[in-house]
């Protein structure tokens, strides 16, 4: 009888140290998945070369990688000191109005280049806002109404997405933007000025 | 050593397309080859067999219905497995894919454990 329980002991801690394997195993994929997410979303921001493909490629983290149904993309007009709709998914761009950086969740997420996410339980407003900002100076900002309706919530690797946009969008954003707003003789790299830059 | 099977991954969003590479990647007997849309498939289905495609719905030039039945009425792909990329509301879409003869799907946001899986049952790999 002893020997048996010993024996059933052995066999339950050898399948437990399996169990634990297999856990192991189905950790890993999915630090892999999420990995690879990080990996592909930076990849692709910084691949991206136009305005409208950069714009795209958030669109796509947005939808694609988040899982949101819902979302506008603003930017900031430094000029005017407001928030103008510029792009988004499932909204009447048209309907949205600019924002002050004062107006709302929105405005003030953005004034204070700090992401807002919407408190547990409630169901006003946007869920997220992310202010984008390249080097402190405020670029723009991502706001997600909605999940798709199979999502149930945003995960950790959602925050790093958003951490991600943060600084990446915002520099994509503004490099592109400037690049086109550009003279074509200004787009020509000048070796003479990276030297002096380097020197 | 065996030789690799061979995955097409049809997929206009360079996005989602290497996330799906990135993710058939952990199949190490798979190789994979991407195509942008439908008619970047039929040329790259054209120059070798594959042992299973995955294919998004939504493309410029030539969607994934459109791939999907034409490849059902060609002898020589009439047998491959497919897996079609459908968003959660899109029930009309995927079960006119279904109909058609795709074999699986898998929806967005996809997870690469799921897509993993999906290729695996169908490919019959352990």
């Amino acid at each position: 009888m002893l020997s048996e329980n010993e024996d059933l002991r052995r066999r339950v801690a050898s399948l437990e140290a399996q169990l634990q394997h297999v856990h192991d195993g189905v950790d890993i994929e999915a630090e892999h998945h999420n990995l690879a997410q990080l990996y592909v979303a930076t990849y692709q921001m910084h691949a991206a070369v136009g305005f409208r493909d950069v714009v795209q490629v958030i669109t796509e983290i947005i939808l694609n990688l988040v899982g949101a149904a819902r979302f506008e993309l603003y930017l900031f007009d430094a000029r005017g000191e407001r928030l103008v709709p510029v792009s988004g998914e499932g909204v009447d761009l048209a309907s949205l109005p600019a924002l002050a950086l004062d107006d709302g969740v929105v405005g003030a997420a953005a004034a204070r280049k700090e992401r807002y996410t919407r408190p547990e339980g409630t169901s006003l407003g946007p869920l997220v806002v992310v202010p984008l900002a390249s080097a402190e100076t405020l670029v723009g900002a991502v706001v997600v109404d909605d999940l798709l309706p199979h999502k149930a919530q945003l995960t950790p690797v959602d925050d790093e997405l958003f951490a991600l946009l943060t600084t990446h969008a915002a520099t994509a954003l503004a490099a592109a933007l400037l690049r086109e707003q550009a003279p074509p003789e200004a787009r020509v790299l000048d070796v003479g000025v990276a030297r002096a830059l380097l020197a | 050593m065996a030789d690799p099977l061979h995955a097409l991954v049809v997929e206009d969003s360079p996005t989602m397309r290497q996330l799906i590479v990135f993710a058939l990647s952990r199949i190490r007997t798979l190789k994979v080859v991407e195509a942008d849309d439908g008619v970047d498939a039929l040329k790259k289905l054209a120059q070798r067999r594959f042992d299973v495609m995955i294919t998004d719905i939504n493309m410029p030039m030539m969607d994934g219905l459109k791939l999907v039945s034409m490849l059902r009425k060609d002898a020589n792909h009439r047998e491959m497995p497919i897996v079609i990329i459908t968003t959660e509301g899109a029930q009309e879409d995927r079960q006119r894919a279904l109909s058609l003869g795709a074999n699986a799907y898998i929806t967005k946001p996809i997870q690469a454990p799921q897509v993993i899986q999906k290729v695996k049952e169908l490919l019959k790999l352990p």
